[in-house]
């Protein structure tokens, strides 16, 4: 290989690590910056790594519904006016203490922000907040805050206009077989 | 240039540091340059700090207020500037620039390559898809835990709090007590 070429090489290379490294924190921080966007804190400390993670941004959200298109009309609709989709489950095997308190923490500062709880439900020990964010009348996203008896606590945040009306028309489309009535 | 297993840990980490700081000369820097277009562990280890850097580069950086970036702009580059690391890249004739503007440009250049040619593979947006099913299941899922609670009867409070009235308490059930949708205090 002679000189110039290595200098080619090289510059490729260095260029491609620059790339890849940008690429992920230009979404990352474009997903923080979102006024939809919730802050789940960190449990790993507590529970170790969650047992599901899932953070999907507006590129990869419109990738992966391009394909329900043709189909599905409506549901293009829905998932065209999403910009990000973030999920975080830990396994809490039975101790829920640290993810209560997490979900407090959120949830006064999800009240801060302004976001407006539209569900609250605490029974049998299990808590389950639902909270949305308006601006202008505007959605801008939903948050599913979940803990309790149950093994696992759920951390989900659909980021962009969702009317939770319109959830069934992606799970149908994704043939999710749960059904969220 | 030893390549990287020839070389000790500590000379390697001190030549990348170097490289990156722009504190190796001309030829010093053509020829680790040239042992990692040969040595792929040297080129992932250049790679790795290049990132690292650029990582705390970000989380150090703070916006420049406007006035002062003017004013900094405005100073004659009556110094010689700092040699850099990438200096070999340039032609002989390269009129250098300020640093930080070869940099932006550089960075600006990728950037815009990504989101011209930065396509997920087949292999990707079935994995998109299979977290979003996922991610429908488990929000079906917490729903459900709220027992009483269904998509109608949150899209009927979302649908009035965008109308303008007044904030409501959330749906609230506690205990045993369940609320059913026509009694819900909106």
């Amino acid at each position: 290989m002679n000189n110039t070429l290595q200098k080619i090489s090289l510059s490729l290379t260095l260029m491609l690590g620059l790339l890849i490294s940008t690429a992920g924190m230009a979404q990352t921080n474009e997903i923080k910056n979102l006024a939809g966007y919730v802050d789940f804190g960190d449990l790993t400390g507590s529970y170790g790594e969650p047992n599901v993670e899932i953070n999907l941004g507006p590129s990869m959200l419109q990738f992966a519904s391009a394909i329900v298109g043709d189909d599905d009309p409506e549901a293009l609709a829905v998932m065209k006016g999403l910009k990000a989709i973030r999920v975080k489950i830990y396994n809490i095997d039975g101790n829920a203490d640290a993810a209560i308190g997490q979900i407090d923490k959120s949830r006064k500062q999800l009240e801060a922000d302004n976001w407006e709880q539209i569900v609250k439900v605490k029974e049998d020990g299990e808590q389950t907040h639902i909270f949305m964010k308006m601006i202008d009348g505007n959605i801008e996203g939903m948050t599913v805050l979940v803990a309790g008896d149950e093994d696992e606590a759920i951390f989900i945040n659909i980021i962009g206009n969702i009317d939770p009306k319109d959830l069934g028309k992606i799970t149908e489309s994704f043939n999710v077989d749960v059904d969220i009535d | 240039m030893k390549n990287k297993t020839e070389m000790n840990t500590q000379a390697f980490d001190d030549a990348i540091e170097e490289l990156l700081s722009g504190d190796l000369n001309t030829n010093q820097a053509q020829e680790l340059q040239q042992a990692a277009a040969s040595d792929q562990a040297m080129a992932t280890a250049i790679i790795d700090a290049w990132t690292i850097r650029r990582g705390l580069d970000e989380l150090e950086t703070e916006a420049v207020p406007p006035a002062l970036e003017k004013r900094l702009l405005a100073i004659p580059s009556q110094h010689a500037p700092r040699k850099q690391w990438f200096a070999w890249l340039k032609p002989a004739n390269w009129q250098a620039g300020p640093s930080w503007a070869i940099g932006s440009a550089l960075a600006m250049s990728l950037i815009l390559a990504i989101g011209i040619s930065r396509q997920p593979n087949p292999a990707e947006i079935q994995q998109a898809r299979e977290d979003i099913q996922v991610a429908l299941a488990y929000l079906g899922k917490s729903l459900n835990q709220a027992d009483q609670v269904t998509r109608d009867e949150l899209s009927l409070q979302v649908q009035k709090i965008l109308a303008g009235q007044q904030h409501r308490p959330a749906q609230n059930i506690e205990g045993d007590t369940r609320i059913e949708p026509e009694s819900i205090d909106l």
